[in-house]
């Protein structure tokens, strides 16, 4: 157990027990073209007001942008994890109440208003495969990016920028998202303990994992660290790194559905379509609804 | 008769007993008791401003695509009416990519260039010009043929999901969004499948209501020059 990532195996918990066992994992990290950043003598920003200028410096529409920004559907809550856990206070408090409309939490969004002004156009339908894009096809010069989509910024067959993108964490220490693919035990796989370890051994082993490891990001240190692998895939460091940092999700059964509610109004804020306060308290008042809905708050 | 009445039985008329069951239910997948509410999932739905976003841009699809489809179609079957040659084989090409629609396009074609030909020459012959021929001829002639084809595409318009879902997925928020997928996201994202039914349920109503609106309206101006 000491062997695996600490924070890709919260993820699988809940309530302090864990129910099930991260056989690969993600993250996303600070993408950024290093010879760009070199010829406009930046550095890696380290606070959001910095990564915001560098994605200004770096702005040069129309065929250039400083940035790309990821916000349909479900990659809102991905792209908006690292500024509400830094520039806000996170998602919700201890007792489920929504704190993504405190004071902080409005200023994490209007962080992203203002970094959307160097944006690739049409942000609000990138998703995962379009935003690699954007990278990969010297379209932007930054971005959050899942760790599993570095491999392709290297590969020469999808990718103009091969070897000219490093990675790094987020700004502001990271808090960035995570999540984990987990075998879960449950009272069903639980039945048959012996086939149940047999399958998580079978799949947690150092060497099923290096077998992977072009694929998918593994959850245990000693291959995320192995120097074969390290030489082969160049951003392993960089996901090390920002593994200690993440943190999943809200572990709440109902964020799926919460997140629906919440990723809508912070898009409407960012485009302008309601104000950034007036569209959070909106959700905070619609998520405190379908939440009181589903039992909570008693 | 039978055989066809117990697919339609299977394939149409339980799914939808099934919806407008669940419609008066508060039925979360996520878990917790299946409870009888009554008109409430209507009532909250119609409460929601939501609910009339997404209807004004369905109805602004709905009003454009058919537009558009109609004058392009109608403009297409004209055009083809007047060439000389190889209309055979454009009509062969252009239809060919359809399956059901084809049959009955070419039956309405064939009574529009064929069977009332006669109304046509008769009216070249009385020394009408194009514009009056389209005009107090082809169009009356051809109106039960344009009901139905706005009606046919306006049913299949108010479908709209595929495209939107794929380009914005509804967004920025719900500036795009229509009714077919606020019902999908209720259904599979919220898990309100009684919300989601009861919101299908109000867009068959909608549906049924337009389509009946624009027989009457047809019909109303039966004997007047379309």
């Amino acid at each position: 157990m000491g062997d695996i990532n600490p924070g890709s195996v919260a993820g699988c918990s809940f309530g302090g027990h864990v129910y099930g066992m991260p056989i690969t994992t993600n993250t996303t990290l600070y993408a950024y073209r290093a010879d760009l950043y070199e010829d406009k003598k930046l550095q890696p920003a380290t606070t959001w007001d910095g990564y915001i200028e560098n994605a200004k410096a770096l702005n040069a529409p129309p065929r250039h942008y400083g940035v790309t920004v990821a916000l349909k559907s479900d990659m809102v809550n991905n792209e908006m994890h690292a500024v509400m856990n830094t520039v806000g206070d996170g998602w919700f408090d201890k007792d489920w109440r929504p704190v993504f409309n405190s004071e902080r939490g409005i200023k994490a969004v209007e962080t992203y208003k203002r970094l959307v002004q160097y944006s690739v156009p049409g942000f609000t339908s990138v998703h995962n495969d379009e935003h690699t894009v954007n990278m990969g096809q010297d379209i932007a010069a930054q971005g959050q990016q899942w760790a599993t989509r570095c491999a392709s910024m290297d590969n020469p067959d999808k990718s103009r920028v091969k070897d000219k993108i490093k990675w790094t964490v987020m700004p502001s220490g990271g808090k960035q998202v995570m999540i984990s693919d987990m075998y879960c035990v449950s009272r069903f796989s639980g039945k048959n303990k012996e086939t149940l370890f047999r399958v998580l051994a079978s799949a947690l082993r150092e060497e099923n994992q290096r077998g992977a490891a072009a694929l998918a990001t593994p959850p245990r240190a000693a291959v995320l660290t192995d120097p074969e692998l390290v030489a082969k895939y160049r951003w392993y460091p960089a996901v090390a790194q920002c593994l200690a940092i993440a943190q999943p999700l809200p572990l709440l059964p109902e964020f799926t559905e919460a997140s629906e509610l919440v990723n809508k109004r912070i898009v409407q804020a960012i485009v302008g379509q309601m104000e950034v306060k007036a569209a959070m308290d909106t959700a905070a008042a619609e998520v405190v609804a379908l939440l009181m809905q589903r039992g909570y708050y008693k | 008769m039978v055989p066809s009445l117990m697919v339609m039985s299977v394939v149409l008329l339980y799914p939808l007993g099934s919806a407008v069951y669940f419609s008066f239910l508060r039925y979360y997948l996520g878990g917790g008791p299946t409870q009888f509410i009554g008109l409430t999932n209507y009532s909250e739905l119609l409460a929601d401003p939501r609910f009339w976003g997404d209807l004004f841009n369905t109805f602004v699809v709905v009003g454009f695509s058919v537009a558009l489809q109609l004058v392009l179609g109608m403009t297409l079957a004209l055009a083809l009416y007047a060439a000389t040659r190889g209309v055979r084989l454009i009509s062969l090409l252009n239809f060919l990519p359809n399956v059901v629609t084809p049959v009955v396009g070419a039956i309405f074609l064939k009574w529009l260039f064929i069977g009332r030909f006669g109304l046509l020459e008769a009216a070249q012959i009385d020394g009408a010009n194009g514009w009056q021929r389209l005009r107090y001829v082809i169009l009356p002639m051809m109106k039960p043929l344009i009901l139905f084809v706005v009606a046919i595409r306006a049913m299949d318009a108010f479908r709209f999901f595929d495209l939107v879902y794929v380009l914005t997925n509804g967004g920025p928020g719900t500036a795009t969004e229509t009714i077919t997928l606020f019902t999908y996201q209720l259904a599979f994202h919220m898990l309100e499948v009684g919300k989601a039914s009861a919101l299908g349920v109000i867009t068959l109503i909608i549906v049924a209501a337009m389509i009946v609106a624009m027989i009457w309206f047809m019909s109303r101006r039966g004997r007047e020059a379309f």
